[in-house]
């Protein structure tokens, strides 16, 4: 399986642009007597941040964040970026023992009477400066193919989705590893102590993608390396919203009062 | 100090808990006693060297394992005759690149300290002690003698306890007053607060400390909510969830395991026999129903049924997944790593691994549960309720009578020497026959020459089927006929002829089927396989490019002897590749299964499987009765020498004589009852050793399905514990070999578990780990003490925490004498305090229900969905839909929340409970603001909040201050103080303003949740005393045992 650059399912949410203040400002509306107390833990260290566990980088960081779009039930890369005319050519022909090389088949294909080869349906041409294959399925895309770079030689020994798409999110295919958010999250550190280091956004849409928190957990490192994640709806974060009949407030008050308590 | 800054600093000091614990260990060289192996130097070669001199074989550089004396001193790296000269202390000194240890490349460089605790101990003679875990317990363990004054002395954990605390200078904390004790003890074995009624009680009790105390553990342990909670914990480590992972991710149906855990908790079996049971109770004599249910705990790994997923695969992930629960569930052990090698650090080879992996590998399951159909995977064991298991056993052998009967008489018949009568008969009438003479093409297949060069036979490329739809699929208690002629110009593996099913792998090949397995006939009848099915096998391949008949006939038995083949007439010599089908072949809805009622017979190809590629068939017939051996080569035009057996199965099936007529028809009808009513009684899935001869196990190399190594036959690791010849060599054996007296683990293990749901630690903190890598124990000798008393009191878990809980130890207030215990020791691992932490997940939602009084006390049964954010499900896209129930289903206690493992219930995992795809000992524990939120906004606790409002407005009428009293109390187990109580009604004042301003605000949230309210009360009033609760619900108590 030759992949583009879409290999990660993570965000490194940079947080530079905001103060600690703002921080805490845009939580205060709804914290209560636990997330209180691990906020004011943060007192300890709020100019430090969270340090990574690689601790001084020894070249200084280019980049503020990653995104990472993970297209599960995307195009293929076969009608995106990667361009095979030899393909075309052999197109109805059976696959070659020297390309297969004794690979196992699923037991979707595996009983097929025949194997026969199968070409993209669009048309490839080179783009720019630096000749890239694009399809002319993304003539946008293809208008800035010297700003991307495409990496053609990710492949995964799995032949099903769920240890395949495992694999690609955590280096390994059996489920309960860090996922590559999470090692991020874990070596890199944050900035701040509050907001997620690694946020994660799925398709709105009927269950388009089957995508499964495992994606993004944090596997044996803490949990709070794991992926948050925003949803597409109105309430981008669980819990979030206030209930029916209390404003700000009203939550206001009503934290001030768990405070004096406390 | 308050509460308040009390929190700040402990929370504030954990970060710096790792120097902490440095700084307890670095006592100047002068008043520390020489360097322990265990506790000094092993962690040291464990995890400097280890990786390249340790118990792993194939990562060992220069023939060198430090991990044993013999084997360093052989290899020379310690000189016996001069220690302080030895090899080991010049490399670990040098600073040459080349020479030094570890190699800068390791990049785990060992500090001076280290440095100088390794060259004192090698000094000394480098002695070498075993591993703490490894060493069996001891058969006394010595209880130390407190000299000090100032210790509360309950019971000998008190005495190891004062030990520890005196050493390091600490003072036991007080005594925690009665109700916090009551509290804190409720949520430990009940998961639920004390009543206020229970705790007036306790209070009011006279009766000494030990004697009020073990009143309310007697109490609490006779609860059905003590086997819930105790149940609860071990979900986590058995991997417990309702659908089976993956991505498809479907129902599993294994909640009556958890019933059975619930029951056994509630029984007090004993932990010896609660391993036996989950890991062998199949194998034990005369196994009950409960034994049988309690091995579901080694089917509850996840499993798949993605479409072309190679069957293998996933099996040998499974059977890994129990070596792998097991090891951490009952050893201790992180067995993983000797998956792929021998483990790097504990001495668990990969040859262990396997050896493990073949007591667990040995039932007949497939690697894929099924797409098209819902029923459990075999082996599974049916759950009978009432007096069906009664009317099964009756209905099974009056079957079983009636069929010696017939096989009696047949055999008589053919043993007789008079000589049998010409039987008579005409050609025997088909029900569906096809000759294919006017076939028009279709799909890929298309008419051919015919049999004999007369009209035409069909042709297949293998893709399509050729659909026979007005033939309904057979069922299994349906005797049939299936005749038909075929020419295959190429042998393949599992060519399908016929069929009459919906898929292979995707439907657990449910149905019948004849296919060719490289030319070899093979015909099926299959419930779900293997596990449930017959199936017979011919010895030898059919010719190629030739016209050859092949019948098939099925008595109705649902023995593999009474399916028949027949090769151009003949009746064929087969071997027996199955024969237990114990259920109905056809799909049905009643189970769930897609497409019932649309599956018929079909020839040449089948859906994801091996078609009749360039095969031929033609004259096709279908008989919904069985033919006898003379009607099949009378149909198929052979002349055949009939032997007295043959004419008797034609005279048992066409005899005029009504004796034999009257069992014939008495034992269909009893065979379409038993069906019937075996269809109704659902099952689980559970282990059941195949009968055949042991399946083989190999080494995986890298862990890898298709890399097979050396066969192995079950083993245990030796360096644990030396397997007993005397024991069986199966579970059973494993079982005795874990709950044997010299097994150093299992007892040690459960221990820990059990002082870790008191304190929230475990004396070894590493639960999931008792090898080199994990931590050392707080109080080695407390916790081989601890295990030998539970050994010694007959594995009873009551027993022994009813000592952890009566101790004083326990007893303590979370609060230490002096503030800087705190700083000294952060975790409590020294025990100079209560335990003090947030209630899991499960504890805090139960706590709201129950104090609002919406709990229902509802024992098992199936898993109920309550609320949850919309959409969840949907978004996972794993086309699930959650549907929200209604009524009681909402107030169940938490362990009954339905577990979609790809989405598990966010009021739970956003607590830290795992996604229960995997075994998991021990939980994280975070405070996060998420946490707050869901407290603060879940439909839930606002429900909750506003139905205990509603409660104590209509217990209290009147008395505004009397309220805030009960509902502080209610949700604390105290009273409020003044100010606390002044804090309360300035609150309730507030909102009372508030919401009188806005009264439709007031009705918007007291219209929370669907449990009915009372409409009469004043929406401001409610409204106002609901914040109040929700206030309640995020005080620190609420959430916090202490």
């Amino acid at each position: 399986m030759s992949e583009t650059n879409r290999t990660g399912c993570c965000g490194i949410e940079a947080t530079a642009g905001l103060s600690r203040r703002q921080m805490l400002g845009r939580f205060a509306h709804g914290i209560g007597g636990i997330a209180l107390a691990d906020l004011m833990r943060a007192n300890a260290h709020a100019a430090t941040g969270t340090p990574g566990a690689l601790g001084v980088l020894h070249h200084p960081p280019k980049i503020k964040r990653v995104i990472s779009l993970f297209q599960s039930g995307g195009p293929s890369h076969l009608e995106t970026f990667d361009y095979k005319p030899l393909l075309k050519k052999m197109e109805g022909q059976d696959l070659p023992a020297s390309v297969r090389m004794g690979q196992r088949l699923t037991g979707m294909s595996g009983y097929q009477a025949r194997l026969p080869l199968v070409g993209s349906f669009t048309g490839f041409r080179q783009h720019g400066p630096s000749g890239a294959w694009i399809s002319d399925l993304l003539p946008h895309t293809a208008r800035i193919a010297d700003k991307i770079c495409v990496i053609r030689s990710l492949h995964s020994e799995a032949i099903n989705h769920d240890p395949a798409i495992t694999f690609l999110q955590t280096g390994f295919q059996i489920a309960g590893r860090p996922s590559i958010g999470s090692w991020l999250s874990y070596g890199l550190g944050s900035e701040n102590e509050d907001l997620p280091t690694f946020v994660v956004l799925i398709t709105k849409g009927k269950g388009g993608q089957p995508l499964y928190s495992r994606l993004w957990g944090s596997g044996f490192l803490p949990s709070r390396h794991q992926g948050v994640q925003f949803r597409a709806s109105a309430e981008p974060v669980l819990y979030l919203n206030n209930p029916a009949g209390v404003d700000s407030a009203s939550r206001r008050s009503m934290l001030d009062r768990l405070r004096d308590l406390h | 100090m308050t509460t308040k800054s009390r929190t700040f600093v402990l929370l504030a000091l954990v970060p710096i808990t790792l120097m902490a614990a440095l700084s307890v260990r670095a006592e100047s060289p002068a008043d520390r006693p020489k360097p322990g192996f265990n506790r000094d130097i092993r962690p040291l070669l464990s995890d400097r060297c280890f990786a390249c001199h340790g118990p792993d074989k194939t990562s060992r550089k220069a023939d060198l394992r430090l991990d044993r004396r013999d084997e360093a001193i052989r290899a020379g790296v310690l000189d016996p005759a001069n220690f302080s000269e030895s090899e080991i202390l010049a490399r670990i000194a040098s600073d040459d690149p080349d020479e030094m240890m570890p190699p800068p490349a390791f990049k785990k460089p060992l500090s001076q300290q280290e440095k100088s605790l390794l060259r004192e101990w090698v000094a000394q003679g480098a002695e070498y002690e075993p591993h703490w875990a490894f060493v069996p317990v001891p058969k006394t363990v010595p209880v130390p003698e407190v000299k000090e004054s100032g210790f509360v002395v309950a019971n000998p954990i008190d005495r190891f306890a004062a030990e520890r605390l005196a050493k390091e200078g600490l003072k036991q904390a007080r005594q925690a007053d009665r109700t916090t004790w009551l509290r804190r003890v409720s949520f430990d074995l009940t998961g639920l607060p004390p009543t206020l009624a229970e705790i007036d009680a306790f209070l009011a009790d006279t009766r000494l400390d030990d004697a009020a105390k073990n009143a309310v553990l007697d109490r609490l342990f006779s609860s059905d909510a003590y086997a819930e909670r105790m149940a609860m914990d071990w979900l986590d480590v058995a991997r417990y969830a309702d659908t089976f992972g993956y991505q498809a991710d479907r129902d599993m149906h294994t909640w009556p395991w958890r019933d059975w855990l619930i029951d056994a908790f509630r029984k007090n079996l004993p932990y010896d026999k609660f391993v036996t049971w989950q890991i062998a109770g199949d194998l034990l004599p005369e196994a009950t129903k409960e034994q049988i249910l309690a091995t579901a705990f080694n089917r509850l790994h996840r499993q798949t049924n993605e479409g072309g997923s190679i069957e293998e695969e996933f099996r040998v992930e499974y059977v890994s997944d129990r070596v792998r629960t097991a090891g951490t569930a009952f050893l201790g052990l992180s067995m993983e790593c000797s998956r792929c090698h021998d483990h790097k650090y504990d001495p668990i080879s990969q040859k262990d691994f396997y050896g493990l992996s073949a007591f667990f590998g040995n039932i007949d399951e497939h690697g894929l549960y099924s797409h098209f159909t819902e029923t459990a995977p075999t082996p599974a064991l049916p759950l009978y309720s009432g007096d069906q298991k009664t009317r099964h056993e009756t209905l099974k052998k009056e079957i079983a009578e009636l069929q010696g009967k017939l096989d009696g008489w047949l055999a008589s018949y053919a043993a007789g020497s008079e000589k049998p009568k010409p039987a008579e008969f005409g050609s025997p009438k088909a029900d569906f026959s096809k000759n294919f003479d006017d076939l028009k093409p279709a799909g890929d297949y298309a008419p051919a020459e015919g049999r004999g060069g007369i009209g035409h036979s069909i042709r297949f490329e293998g893709d399509d089927a050729f659909v026979c739809k007005d033939v309904a699929p057979f069922r299994r208690s349906d005797p049939f006929t299936v005749s038909l002629w075929l020419k295959p110009s190429a042998h393949k593996p599992r060519m399908v002829v016929w069929h009459a099913s919906r898929a292979a792998e995707d439907s657990a090949y449910r149905g019948s089927s004849l296919i060719l397995d490289d030319g070899v006939p093979v015909v099926s009848l299959i419930h779900f396989w293997p596990g449930d099915a017959i199936a017979i096998r011919a010895r030898r391949p059919v010719p190629m490019d030739a016209w050859t008949q092949l019948s098939v006939t099925y008595d109705g038995s649902s023995r593999a002897q009474g399916l028949r083949l027949y090769v151009n007439g003949v009746e064929e010599p087969v071997e027996v590749v199955r024969d237990r089908l114990t259920r109905d072949i056809v799909h049905n809805a009643a189970w769930g299964d897609a497409d019932a009622g649309s599956v018929s017979l079909a020839l040449g190809a089948r859906f994801r499987d091996v078609g009749f590629q360039g095969g031929q068939i033609d004259d096709l017939e279908v008989f919904r009765r069985e033919l006898s051996p003379l009607e099949v080569a009378h149909a198929a035009g052979a002349k055949i020498e009939a032997s007295r057996a043959d004419f008797a199965r034609h005279v048992l099936l066409h005899s005029p004589d009504d004796d034999i007529r009257k069992i014939r028809d008495d034992l269909t009808k009893l065979r379409k009852e038993e069906n019937e009513l075996i269809s109704g009684i659902p099952q689980v899935m559970v282990m059941k050793e195949w009968p055949g001869p042991r399946k083989p196990a190999y080494v995986l190399h890298r862990g890898e399905y298709t890399a097979r190594g050396e066969e192995v036959g079950p083993s245990t690791p030796s360096a644990i514990l030396p397997f007993d010849p005397s024991w069986p060599n199966d579970r059973v054996g494993l079982a005795k070999w874990m709950t044997d007296d010299r097994n150093p683990l299992v007892s040690r293990v459960i221990a820990n578990r059990l002082w870790m749901l008191c304190f929230g630690r475990g004396l070894v903190a590493t639960l999931e780990d008792f090898g080199y890598q994990g931590e050392e124990p707080t109080h080695p000798e407390l916790l081989s003490w601890l295990a030998r008393d539970l050994m010694d009191h007959g594995w009873d878990l009551r027993h022994t925490l009813r000592t952890i809980l009566t101790s004083a130890t326990y007893g303590q207030s979370s609060t230490p004498r002096d503030p800087a215990t705190y700083e000294k020791d952060p975790d409590n691992r020294l025990l100079a305090r209560g335990p003090r932490y947030r209630l899991s997940a499960e504890m805090i939602r139960d706590n709201a229900l129950a104090v609002s009084g919406l709990l229902v006390r509802k024992v098992g049964g199936p898993s109920v969905k309550p609320y949850q954010p919309a959409g969840l499900w949907e978004e996972s896209g794993t086309g699930k839909t959650y549907v929200q129930e209604h009524g009681e289903s909402l107030y169940r206690r938490s362990m009954y929340t339905f577990w979609r493992r790809t989405a598990p219930p966010p009021s739970m995992t956003t607590f830290d409970a795992p996604s229960r795809e995997f075994c998991m000992v021990k939980r994280e524990r975070t405070a996060t603001p998420l946490q707050a939120l869901a407290i603060l906004n879940d439909v839930q606790y606002v429900e909750a909040a506003r139905v205990l409002a509603e409660r104590l407005i209509k217990d209290l009428p009147g008395d505004e201050d009397e309220r805030l009293r009960t509902a502080f109390r209610v949700c604390t187990s105290h009273s409020p103080s003044e100010p606390q109580l002044q804090v309360l009604k300035r609150l309730l004042d507030e909102q009372k303003s508030r919401f009188g301003a806005d009264r439709e605000s007031a009705g918007k949230l007291i219209a929370t949740g669907e449990f009915a309210r009372d409409q009469k009360l004043d929406p401001v009033e409610h409204a106002a005393m609901t914040v109040v609760i929700q206030t309640l619900f995020n005080y620190d108590p609420f959430v916090t045992k202490r």
